[in-house]
């Protein structure tokens, strides 16, 4: 590695050296560098400080040498002389350390100057770097598996949906048989194992895999010799492969993990159970998102096991879409194909099984995307915002820097006509010129190198944890040379060329004694004027935007969720299944609600199956009395299986009739409490106490009565709207597995977390707890994407609005600059000051109004793109627009104030001295 | 621009060394470093790129030359052994002469203690 690098310093000197002394100076090297490294980091970073120096420094002076024709030719066995290399270019490389000498005095004499200049371009190069960045390593870059563009997501495929679903254990066996464009085909269903015996017990979740899944995604185990054949057959052979992760955190990194067993509960069958480590994986493999198991949010798969397809084929409905499956194109096949066999697999599916994949008039076809797309699929939309606010933040940057430049070199343009009356040529003027430009934009590139930095760690930090690969964005250098090449573009461009314009126009007439009124200026005041509009206008669609998702984000933050979210644990207890009775049950959790009921700060004590703020598992149709004896349900609700004191526990009203008592348990009638929404819509007008419903099953029964009503509420996201609820009690829906505890604290819930845990522990300490959350983070975690999403947008929208403020104060202050002789003769002439401040203030204002009236347009027309994740804010929200627009007004008179102070607090007499 | 022919005539301070290091025997490039950081009590440490630069200079002056490896090592073209030239020998020799005469000139007005003296 060291002496690859060092390889490469040797290409700075010239070819002839280096084929001469090449071979040796890389021995030289490796002794040097065996024998004098001091050591550590420090004496590394020394070391190559020491080396590059003395590489780069010799390679100059053996160049220069060369260019300078002297009398060491590339040939070291004949001295001799290249007259005609001599002349031409003899002074090319003084003349180029001459004027990185000149550039840097000139950048440090006006250091205001340079400091304005390398922040502005720093922050556009930095912002867009960061935002190219996650892009990149989102939508860009390929997934971590070799020759991954032919992998593809395969599975059930909706008509009119792009994103393709899970499929059954048959339909992957037809593919599998079936199908010729794929060369290898993997399938995955999640579910999760409790480790115990050893250690504190863990829930992990655990990846079942068909025998060539490994294969697909081309990963080879770091030990091990993986599944035994046969091990797919059935569910008996309990072999497993485990992730570097766990080998390390739960086995201390055993070299002899092989051949280990491993205690656990697989929650099915009621004994522990042994299983055999056969394999461990590389570090850093991950299943690729889109087959990820999200086994009640578990953290990533730990434990890789084998898919018992050999007994399930048969076993399995084909309805039961469990698994996920991922394929290798052959390299004749293109995707097209794929689908095509895959649609035409589809129909004889269809034809031989119409009650699997015929949902009343909907087509469960199969078909295939390339994994990236399914993996990005739905968060496309949100990069490409991101990205079309970089592009508007680095275009803000632009016009910024073109109007520093813009001035300077106007106001260089004595210094350059000087310069060529006293015989520098044009040649000679532009090259020092492109060298300062050259300097700040790198400047401006190591400033915009390190807000990257800070703007990538920020990115990864902040990100929703479910945002897909965030983890793998990271800063991009072809990025950041993409950032420093189109700032420093524009430099080059708003600097050199009128600088260079007024040096040929300048050899007379710049040398005439003041001659500051010169025509150029004015037109330099229009380019500036220009560049100030486009400014505002830019800053306005990214405020405009930035107004609308705060707007949104507040109506979603202030929304009810149906409870009363404050104070409110939910602790996660999942029994094992050495518990097989419904009374062992029931006697531990009575016994566990009065442990903890008796615990001092806890008011109420329940259990609910699906709290708020997550998915809701049960969604059964229901018919009501009236429409017992029709085909079609009357609609589809969303039932929660709940305890005793639910309603009182999450703070969800009872509108009418009762809550559940103890009495209402499979000894009495089955009961069931429905939210205010369903009331309204099956009953409306009516009293619904006392109605009778249908659940899952037609006009058989049984059928429940509805006892009472209760407060509607959000069930996945504060954005939800509340549906067709009912609840049940527990008591008549056996099975407490995989529950949540809702806890009503007085104080803070998560201080009581471990008084929690040890009451549970106390009871069975075989019991893993995987969470123990509150609602109130619960909701919060609905909100990290669109606070997120605000966020970024914010701090576009505000380095955006900084950049425009420095653009307005810097052209005012250069035009009050030039016309403080004329405000002078104005003051002396009787002029107020408030009418000086009125005069500067309209003339930076001009360009603001105007750059306000292109920027609103554009607003429009660019939030569109908004319009699918606001809440409640329609894209061209008035008071958005209105209310952004002031801040941008309010910050441009604010800039243009100061220059206009400056301006009135002239003095006259000193004003008209310099003219 | 100045011209540099006299200057080229000139020994620098790494030519110098080099010389006299190569004055007790035929050396390679990694030998020559070692043994002029030993005698200057480290304080000329010198990198492969101006070691070599100066070795250039010197053979293109034919002021040292290749010579063969000694006996018992194999002559490898990564490891090759520099000797001194008579002309090396002779400019060295004008070198310390003329440094010769600014030291005594510099006792002379008692800038510095001698060995002679003390």
């Amino acid at each position: 590695m060291d002496e690859v690098f060092f390889r490469a310093l040797l290409r700075l000197y010239p070819r002839g050296f280096r084929e001469r002394y090449g071979p040796e100076q890389i021995e030289f090297f490796r002794q040097d560098k065996a024998a004098g490294e001091g050591g550590g980091l420090s004496g590394g970073i020394f070391f190559w400080f020491r080396t590059i120096r003395d590489g780069v420094g010799a390679a100059l002076r053996l160049r220069s040498r060369l260019l300078f024709g002297g009398r060491f030719s590339t040939d070291p066995g004949t001295p001799g002389e290249d007259p005609g290399r001599r002349t031409p270019r003899s002074s090319l490389l003084e003349e180029a350390i001459q004027d990185i000498r000149f550039a840097l005095r000139t950048l440090r004499k006006q250091l205001a100057f340079t400091l304005v200049a390398v922040g502005v371009l720093g922050l556009g190069i930095g912002a867009s770097t960061t935002l190219f960045s996650a892009v990149n390593g989102v939508l860009l870059r390929p997934l971590p598996y070799p020759d991954q563009e032919r992998l593809v997501f395969l599975g059930s495929k909706y008509p009119n949906r792009t994103g393709i679903s899970s499929m059954s254990i048959p339909q992957f066996m037809d593919v599998e048989a079936g199908i010729g464009s794929l060369e290898e085909l993997g399938a995955v269903r999640g579910r999760a194992l409790d480790l115990v015996g050893e250690g504190e017990p863990e829930r992990v979740a655990v990846s079942e895999v068909s025998p060539d899944y490994f294969r697909v995604l081309g990963v080879s185990l770091a030990m091990g010799p993986g599944f035994p054949p046969g091990v797919h057959a059935s569910n008996e052979a309990r072999t497993i492969i485990v992730s570097d992760g766990i080998w390390r955190r739960r086995w201390g990194a055993d070299p002899d993990i092989v051949g280990r067993r491993v205690v656990a509960s697989d929650g099915r069958t009621p004994e522990l159970l042994s299983y055999t480590v056969v394999g461990v994986l590389p570090p850093g493999f991950e299943n690729p998102p889109p087959l990820e198991n999200r086994f009640s949010r578990l953290p990533p798969t730990d434990i890789w096991a084998p898919l018992p397809l050999g007994s399930e084929m048969y076993t399995t409905p084909r309805t039961n879409w469990t698994v996920r499956a991922v394929g290798r194109l052959t390299s004749e096949a293109s995707l097209e194909a794929l689908n095509a066999e895959l649609g035409a697999l589809g129909l004889i599916l269809k034809e031989e099984y119409p009650e699997a994949y015929l949902r009343g008039d909907t087509f469960v076809s199969l078909g295939a995307r390339p994994l990236l797309d399914q993996m990005v699929g739905a968060r496309r939309r949100d990069l490409m915002i991101l990205l079309g606010a970089t592009g508007l933040l680095l275009l803000v940057a632009c016009a910024n820097v073109a109007g520093l430049m813009v001035a300077r070199a106007l106001d260089r343009t004595r210094e350059m006509g000087l310069r060529a009356a006293l015989g520098a040529g044009r040649k000679r003027l532009f090259r020092q010129l492109l060298t300062e430009n050259l300097i700040l934009a790198l400047l401006g590139g190591g400033v915009g190198v390190g807000l990257a930095v800070m703007g990538v760690w920020a990115f990864r930090t902040l990100g929703p944890a479910d945002f897909p690969r965030l983890a793998e964005v990271s800063l991009d250098l072809r990025v950041l040379a993409f950032a420093i090449g189109v700032a420093g573009t524009t430099g080059l461009l708003f600097g050199v060329g009128p600088a260079l314009a007024g040096s040929r126009e300048g050899r007379g007439s710049t040398l005439a004694f003041g001659a500051r009124g010169s025509t150029s200026g004015g037109s330099t005041l229009r380019v500036r004027g220009a560049l100030v509009a486009l400014e505002v206008a830019l800053a306005l669609v990214l405020l405009s935007g930035c107004g609308l998702l705060t707007r949104s984000v507040v109506r979603l933050q202030t929304r009810d969720p149906g409870v009363d979210a404050e104070r409110l644990a939910l602790m996660q207890v999942r029994l094992l299944p050495s518990y097989d009775e419904d009374e062992e049950r029931n006697g531990f959790f009575s016994e566990l609600r009065t442990s903890i009921q008796a615990l001092p700060g806890v008011v109420s004590v329940s259990f609910v199956a699906d709290p708020p703020m997550g998915f809701a598992n049960w969604a059964p149709y229901i018919w009501t009395e009236e429409d017992a004896h029709e085909e079609e349900a009357t609609g589809l609700g969303r039932a929660h299986p709940i305890g005793l004191d639910y309603f009182r526990t999450m703070g969800i009203p009872i509108l009418g009739g009762r809550a559940f008592t103890a009495a209402d348990n499979g000894d009495g009638p089955p009961v069931t409490v429905v939210s205010r929404t369903l009331a309204d819509a099956l009953w409306p007008g009516q009293d619904p106490l006392g109605m009778r419903l249908g659940i899952s099953i037609r006009h058989e029964g049984p059928w429940v009565t509805v006892v009472g009503v209760a407060g509607d509420i959000r069930q996945t996201t504060l954005a939800s709207e509340p549906v067709w609820d009912l609840y049940f009690p527990f008591a008549q829906n056996a099975g407490y597995e995989g529950q949540f505890m809702a806890i009503r604290t007085t104080g803070d819930p998560l201080a009581m977390a471990d008084a929690f845990r040890q009451t549970v522990w106390n009871l069975d300490d075989d019991i893993p707890i995987p969470q123990i959350t509150t609602m109130e983070a619960r909701v919060d975690a609905t909100l990290r994407l669109p606070r997120f999403r605000t966020f970024l947008l914010a701090s576009f929208a505000g380095v955006a609005l900084l950049l425009a403020a420095a653009g307005i104060y810097g052209t005012l202050m250069y035009t009050v600059g030039r016309r403080t002789p004329e405000v002078g003769i104005r003051m002396a002439l009787g002029a107020e000051a408030r009418d000086v401040v009125g005069l500067v203030l309209r003339q930076g204002m001009v360009p603001v109004l105007v750059g306000l009236g292109v920027g609103l347009v554009g607003s429009l027309a660019a939030t569109r793109v908004l319009e699918s994740v606001l809440f409640q804010t329609e894209p061209n929200d008035p008071f958005t627009f209105v209310l952004v627009s002031g801040v941008l007004a309010g910050v441009s008179l604010l800039a243009s104030y100061l220059p206009a102070r400056r301006a009135s607090r002239v003095d006259p007499q000193e004003a008209l001295r310099g003219e | 621009m100045t011209p540099r022919s006299s200057k080229s005539k000139i020994l620098t301070s790494v030519d110098l060394q080099i010389l006299l290091t190569l004055a007790n025997g035929p050396l390679h490039g990694y030998g020559i470093k070692l043994e002029i950081a030993e005698r200057t009590g480290g304080e000329m440490s010198l990198g492969s790129g101006t070691l070599y630069e100066a070795i250039q200079r010197l053979e293109q002056r034919a002021f040292i030359a290749l010579a063969p490896a000694p006996e018992g090592e194999e002559a490898d073209p990564r490891r090759r052994y520099y000797r001194l030239e008579p002309s090396g020998e002779r400019a060295m020799r004008v070198e310390l002469e003329r440094m010769a005469s600014v030291v005594s000139y510099g006792r002379s007005l008692d800038l510095l203690s001698g060995p002679g003296e003390a």
